[in-house]
């Protein structure tokens, strides 16, 4: 994989793209995270992307962490590429796919069928906690800014600090914390 | 809302200075992105120069007392650890 990674409709294609004969194949992608241990705390916590790590019919594996561009946005990727040659696991397929009813399709299928092991963007916990965050941020902007109009109203002389100072750090507060981005797992 | 604008007009100087505090602390969090010490440190001296900020608009105003100091600083305290928390959920 090269230094400029652009991640097309299909993620297979970079097997076929390399000559990679595939029996089995599978792939994981992060991206936007800040340690190797997130990234792999995020994918064994996710089933799916669980069930690619730790299934037994993938004999090699492929890493690269490369920036690159993602659906049209500037970012860093993480990505694991699992694969079985064609023909490797020829004289016993179905034997070690029985015991397993929990096995998708993906990865226990022949070359044939085989399709990619993608799945829709997971969100991270962050989201929750900014959204959380953003409420209470939230409503101590409102707070001031009821409090800056009452006194503006009533012309109320007072001993405080002064509310829209308050208010502007608090959009400084809040616009910060909207710009932090999380990784995500595809 | 004619006290707030003659208040912004009257000061217009200090919001300002708090403007480009608070804009430059903004800047420099978004470009630490990818580095969460710098982040947290940036956050840091953003919620410290605000206090400072208020500290010296008060005085200039000839209204600084402790309270008004507790309160900027509870604000400034309570940003900072917001963004902390969440730079570290990262």
């Amino acid at each position: 994989m090269g230094s400029c990674f652009t991640f097309g409709p299909n993620a297979l294609d970079f097997f076929t793209d390399v000559g990679y004969k595939y029996q089995y194949a599978g792939e994981n992608l992060a991206r936007d995270f800040r340690d190797p241990d997130s990234v792999i705390r995020a994918w064994m916590n996710s089933p799916s992307h669980r069930e690619n790590v730790v299934n037994e019919k993938y004999q090699e594996i492929g890493v690269a962490v490369v920036d690159g561009t993602l659906q049209g946005v500037e970012t860093t990727l993480v990505v694991q590429l699992f694969g079985t040659p064609y023909g490797a696991v020829e004289s016993k397929p179905v034997e070690k796919a029985a015991p397993k009813p929990a096995e998708k399709p993906v990865a226990a299928q022949p070359v044939e069928t085989l399709g990619e092991k993608r799945q829709s963007v997971l969100t991270s916990p962050l989201d929750l906690t900014k959204a959380l965050i953003i409420f209470v941020v939230g409503i101590l902007i409102g707070a001031f800014a009821i409090d800056i109009l009452m006194v503006s109203h009533r012309d109320t002389p007072r001993i405080s600090s002064n509310s829209l100072a308050q208010m502007m750090f608090l959009l400084f507060v809040l616009v910060a914390g909207l710009l932090i981005k999380g990784g995500a797992i595809l | 809302m004619k006290i707030l604008f003659e208040n912004i007009k009257k000061h217009l100087v200090h919001y300002l200075v708090l403007l480009f505090l608070l804009v430059s602390g903004g800047l420099s969090f978004f470009y630490f992105q990818r580095f969460p010490q710098a982040q947290i440190v940036s956050a840091f001296l953003t919620a410290s120069f605000y206090v400072l900020w208020g500290v010296i608009h008060h005085y200039l105003e000839g209204d600084l007392h402790l309270r008004v100091v507790v309160e900027y600083m509870a604000v400034a305290i309570l940003g900072f650890l917001v963004l902390f928390i969440l730079v570290n959920r990262v």
